[in-house]
């Protein structure tokens, strides 16, 4: 009898030394973000944020990173449902490219599009004589930054579209809806809790970007220095300022987390369980 | 209105190789054990599964000959789905107007149309609810109802009563057959359960390992059954054998319960003189009504006798299904007098007759 009981005890709970783990690496992770709220001066953050500057890093972060959730959706959609929904060849091959900039350095991605559209890039040239120029512009950065979060939306989204009965979408076609009707009302419907977690998630690592805006588009301010780059900058000058202005990007991220929270954890898990 | 279909197609090595056809007016039910490929036919009817070779043909129009395929969207086919596979984003009303809109309907006028619906299967207070807000036999309504409304040519109902709990299912039986009876188009009915198909059917088709192996109406099978499950489906002692004719009586030589293999034992069974030469191949069916249990070994040699043993006893409606082994396996039925008079539980040994009059025997 009492050898059940401490039996299904010893089941039940995990062995001591993994929450102490846990915990203390918690308290690692937390001890940094505590010390950069304790450290901003305060008293003089209202001051630094009427700041025309930091005001426009902050314009600039919130343009780009829409902006490149706006894309990543256009083509986040598309792709997800080709790698979940199609027998195209080289599935598995398109999804690893796809996929690619997700564990690619950022800065390398940075090079990589300079290589292809800098100004003597593959298609740099090209684009100059119609007048487009990407590197050093707020498209440039736009661009760099969807091409560094946008797969974190096809990833999203094909999970969501796997998680989705695709039966239904055949009971639809026997009822004559043509695939774009299927599409846009059996599957969207069905797949906007994916769509909000990809979109936050996406938003996220847009609004963090650093590494390939840097190597491609630069550091202008007003132009193409977002929030990110504005923090690196001040390191330098303004250390304070850069603890002012990160508290900002992680009450951002937090409101982030905290509007989607009960639609990305079940999400992402699925997510997890899929892949 | 006729269906014709042979259904030839091979999937992840499922051979189906189904050959039928179905009249409007007469309800075909599609019978089969599990796995035997009642599914991959409705699913190449509707769309869902092209067929390799052969053809599918309704109203003289061409679904799919392996090479040109009409896709769902243009052969106005409606499917119940087993597991009713209604739009969870869509309200009910929404669901029953989806066909109609889809085919091109204003909102208006494919809600009047679904109105009509959801009154015609008492779902109006219902309309503005989520399937998930649905009973079963409230979603089962809704999907007939979804497949209804687009006034299809082809119905497909697939084992439409499968996933209701025992109180929803009568209702719903008898409401399909009311629906069916109305319905004008080509109607198909897939199920195993045998109220389902004795109720509902007027021609009963039974598929076996993607073939059809019999069809007829629901007495044909009752009398004639072609195959293990068939005779199981409809309760009758089915045995394979070969005719003999040269021993004093006639009889039914080598016979094994159908689906058994070759080295199975056999028995004899006797029977009255049949139509049929000697040496043929043939069935010996016997209802389970016409066999005696007694302790004693009854007298008249007009009667095949067989000492066995109880093996279980079951309910079926109204009556008791005592399932026997021994040289012969017998299935009867006795009523619950007869049990208790008889002192029978299982393991009891008993005497099983039954006269050679009442085993029918028919060609393999």
């Amino acid at each position: 009898m009492s050898r059940t009981t401490s039996k299904s005890r010893g089941e039940g709970a995990a062995p001591i030394l993994l929450p102490v783990i846990a915990i203390a690496g918690l308290a690692l992770f937390l001890l940094p973000l505590f010390g950069m709220v304790i450290r901003t001066p305060w008293d003089s953050a209202a001051a630094m944020l009427s700041d025309p500057a930091i005001f426009k890093a902050l314009r600039l972060s919130l343009l780009v990173s829409v902006t490149a959730v706006l894309l990543s959706l256009c083509y986040g959609f598309p792709m997800a449902y080709l790698l979940a929904r199609t027998n195209v060849p080289f599935r598995r091959l398109i999804r690893a490219l796809a996929l690619l900039p997700m564990v690619l350095p950022p800065i390398v991605g940075g090079i990589a599009l300079l290589s292809a559209f800098g100004r003597n890039g593959i298609l740099g040239p090209a684009l100059e004589s119609i007048g487009i120029h990407l590197p050093y512009s707020t498209a440039g950065a736009i661009l760099a930054v969807t091409f560094v979060s946008a797969p974190f939306m096809v990833a999203t989204l094909e999970a969501g579209l796997h998680d989705l009965d695709d039966r239904l979408e055949s009971a639809a076609a026997t009822l004559g809806a043509s695939r774009w009707t299927i599409i846009r009302r059996v599957v969207l419907p069905q797949l906007l809790p994916a769509l909000l977690a990809g979109t936050a998630l996406t938003f996220a690592r847009a609004l963090g970007e650093f590494g390939a805006t840097i190597a491609f588009a630069g550091s202008m301010p007003g132009r193409t220095q977002t929030l990110p780059l504005a923090i690196y900058q001040s390191l330098h000058t303004n250390l304070e300022g850069a603890f002012l202005l990160s508290v900002l990007l992680l009450a951002v991220s937090l409101v982030v987390l905290i509007a989607l929270r009960s639609r990305i954890i079940p999400a992402t898990s699925k997510q997890g369980a899929n892949q | 209105m006729t269906l014709r279909a042979d259904i030839q197609l091979t999937r992840d090595g499922f051979v189906c190789n189904a050959r039928f056809s179905a009249e409007s007016g007469e309800p075909c039910t599609l019978i089969g054990p599990n796995g035997s490929g009642k599914s991959t036919v409705a699913a190449a009817l509707a769309g869902i599964l092209r067929i390799d070779t052969g053809s599918i043909e309704l109203n003289k129009t061409s679904l799919d000959n392996g090479r040109r395929v009409l896709c769902p969207q243009r052969r106005n086919v409606g499917v119940v789905f087993q597991d009713r596979l209604l739009f969870p984003t869509m309200t009910v009303r929404d669901n029953i107007a989806f066909g109609l809109r889809a085919r091109g309907q204003s909102k208006n006028e494919a809600n009047r149309s679904a109105g009509k619906w959801l009154d015609r299967l008492d779902l109006t207070q219902h309309a503005d609810k989520r399937p998930s807000q649905l009973s079963g036999g409230q979603a089962q309504r809704a999907a007939l109802a979804r497949a209804l409304a687009i006034d299809p040519d082809l119905l497909i109902l697939d084992e439409p009563l499968a996933e209701l709990d025992p109180e929803s299912k009568p209702g719903i039986r008898r409401l399909i057959a009311d629906l069916l009876n109305e319905f004008t188009g080509v109607s198909i009915l897939i199920t195993h359960d045998p109220l389902e198909a004795r109720s509902l059917a007027q021609r009963i088709v039974v598929i076996e390992d993607g073939a059809i192996v019999q069809t007829g109406s629901p007495d044909d099978l009752q009398r004639t059954p072609r195959s293990a499950f068939a005779a199981a489906f409809v309760g009758i002692n089915l045995f394979a054998g070969v005719i003999t004719l040269t021993a004093d009586k006639p009889s039914v030589t080598g016979a094994r319960r159908a689906g058994q293999s070759d080295d199975a034992p056999s028995t004899t069974i006797r029977i009255a003189s049949p139509d049929l030469p000697d040496r043929a191949e043939v069935f010996a069916a016997l209802h389970p009504r016409a066999i005696i249990l007694s302790h004693d070994k009854p007298a008249s040699s007009a009667r095949n006798a067989h000492h066995c043993t109880v093996e279980s006893i079951d309910p079926i409606d109204g009556a008791l299904r005592v399932t026997l082994t021994g040289p012969i396996e017998l299935t009867a039925e006795i009523t619950d007098e007869a049990r208790t008079d008889l002192h029978l539980t299982a393991g009891s040994p008993i005497w099983a007759s039954f006269k050679a009059t009442e085993v029918r025997v028919y060609r393999r």
